[in-house]
């Protein structure tokens, strides 16, 4: 396989906006990846969409804003990992020389999802009516406590994680919440589910983000900045654990696998994206991507390794925490902060000498999808 | 859902009926001397079991599957304590939702029946209950199952 350069990206400030639909906030992220990228529409050859819950085909209807041209359009649906899946098959359509030019976008316009919106499926919606008055976030309350009791973590800790992505989020323009907040702050917002209050959930919102993929020989035509190129492209979905028993995560075999294809360690890493819907969960993948051994992951955000500035920054642009999370795009917000920031057109977010970084997301329904990107 | 204690016995009150919030997930029992189980599946060529029941093993592929009742007891494996309802959650807040491990090895979740932080504990042994949901338009219990603290439990401490 050939390889594979991202031309350009762009991105929506994600956030709630009652009179923008999909269509704009398509539109608009395409529309800046083609001119980031000094491309024209019509020279893309192929397009996906990465979008979950938004209707019938949202690749043909947010295009068709641009005109449609007669490329394949397709939309593809991962949950939280739509975006990545979109950035994934894009890179796979000009890897394999089956295009010089791919768009990858998503768009996302999330209401409040409920459970029984996941499913329509009789049999699925069986097991959630006879759990009723448990939820999504139920889980990842369940999941600090049980981390509580097996490793000693603190909610000082988890706290601390929302703490440093809100710092990081800060200084993005394109973050849906830009004022830094405290440990207090944490602490003393609504308590949801013990002991997780709503500072250590992710805010629903809308927006769109997109890239533009292409051959090296046609990179060089279109931009001067220096060329960021694709590593590694993986993904993989969660093997049937028995007994339905935590154990090794769905994080594992495609984060190893873009190890393995990129020739780089998780240490090697420059800066890494990560679905930090909930603080626990960026602590899981400080273990689960293999930064350290299991129950050291409190360790890592006590000592301020994964702060910009520290050792290995996550969520440079606040993560979906702060940065937001309208799922069809969030896989592609981390595309586009890996790209920029391995520019070095981060501003005051810079990662110094940048020139590795890794995004990895999840996707309920248990799919995972890894990207290395080098300059 | 109210955290007192949950019948056992098959006839509600005033001769009314316990009904299944969804069927062929759990049994209703219908003398008091029945504990009420979950009803999943085994797999008759490698022996794995599943809840909810499915058609095919996911573990060897097999696809004779026979009914196997589970979830008399098991363990708190996590828990936490809501403040909010969930949608369509009509009992009191606070509530608890425990996730736990039976006796079989599986994972399961529920509501608990006891919602007191400082009653419960990782570890600690339940037993399957059912609860009431809400009442139906002709009065009749509609239930579903949930754990609580081992009758055994307090005797132990």
């Amino acid at each position: 396989m050939r390889e594979v350069a991202v031309i350009g990206v762009g991105m929506t400030r994600f956030g709630r906006y009652e009179e923008k639909s999909i269509l704009d906030h398509g539109r608009e992220a395409c529309r800046g990846a083609l001119k980031d990228a000094n491309i024209e529409w019509r020279e893309v050859q192929i397009a996906y969409c990465g979008a979950t819950q938004q209707g019938i085909t949202p690749g043909t209807r947010v295009l068709a804003e641009l005109a449609l041209t007669g490329i394949p359009v397709i939309t593809v649906d991962n949950a939280s990992a739509s975006g990545a899946s979109a950035f994934r098959e894009a890179y796979m359509a000009v890897a394999t020389e089956r295009v010089d030019v791919a768009l990858a976008f998503g768009v996302g316009k999330m209401g409040r999802m409920l459970p029984s919106e996941v499913s329509s499926d009789p049999a699925e919606q069986k097991l959630m009516k006879a759990n009723v008055g448990i939820l999504p976030v139920t889980f990842f309350a369940m999941r600090m406590k049980r981390r509580m009791n097996d490793y000693g973590n603190t909610i000082d800790q988890f706290a601390r994680i929302a703490v440093k992505n809100r710092r990081h989020g800060s200084l993005n323009p394109f973050a849906q919440f830009q004022r830094p907040i405290t440990l207090e702050d944490v602490h003393n917002s609504r308590m949801i589910c013990d002991p997780l209050t709503v500072l250590h959930c992710c805010a629903t919102g809308d927006g769109g983000a997109a890239a533009i993929l292409c051959s090296m020989d046609k990179a060089a035509k279109h931009v001067s900045k220096p060329l960021i190129t694709v590593a590694a492209s993986a993904s993989s979905t969660q093997p049937y654990r028995s007994r339905n028993f935590p154990g090794p995560d769905k994080a594992t075999l495609a984060a190893h696998d873009v190890y393995q294809q990129s020739g780089c360690g998780p240490w090697d890493m420059d800066l890494v994206q990560v679905h930090d819907a909930f603080t626990v969960e960026e602590i899981d993948f400080y273990e689960l991507l293999g930064f350290c051994e299991e129950g050291e992951g409190g360790r890592l955000i006590d000592e301020g390794v994964t702060e910009i500035g520290g050792r290995v920054p996550f969520s440079t642009d606040g993560g979906l925490l702060a940065r937001g999370h309208p799922m069809g795009p969030t896989g592609l917000a981390q595309i586009w902060e890996t790209v920029i920031q391995l520019r070095g057109e981060a501003g005051p977010r810079q990662v110094e000498g940048a020139r590795v970084g890794m995004c990895h997301i999840i996707g309920f329904g248990d799919v995972s999808f890894a990207h290395v990107l080098k300059r | 859902m109210t955290t007192s204690k949950a019948e056992e016995s098959g006839e509600a009150r005033e001769g009314k009926k316990r009904i299944p919030i969804v069927s062929d997930l759990f049994t209703v029992p219908s003398s008091a001397d029945d504990k009420p189980r979950l009803i999943g599946c085994r797999c008759q060529q490698c022996g794995e079991v599943f809840f909810p029941g499915r058609l095919i093993c996911a573990q060897c592929g097999g696809e004779e599957m026979e009914e196997a009742f589970l979830g008399l007891r098991g363990n708190l494996y996590s828990y936490t304590v809501m403040r909010i309802p969930a949608p369509g959650y009509k009992g009191a807040i606070p509530y608890a939702v425990g996730e736990v491990e039976l006796a079989e090895g599986l994972l399961v979740h529920s509501v608990l029946t006891e919602c007191d932080p400082e009653k419960l504990q990782i570890g600690m042994p339940l037993e399957m209950v059912l609860a009431e949901v809400e009442k139906d338009e002709e009065g009749n219990e509609v239930v579903t199952y949930m754990f609580a603290p081992a009758s055994y439990w307090g005797e132990q401490r």
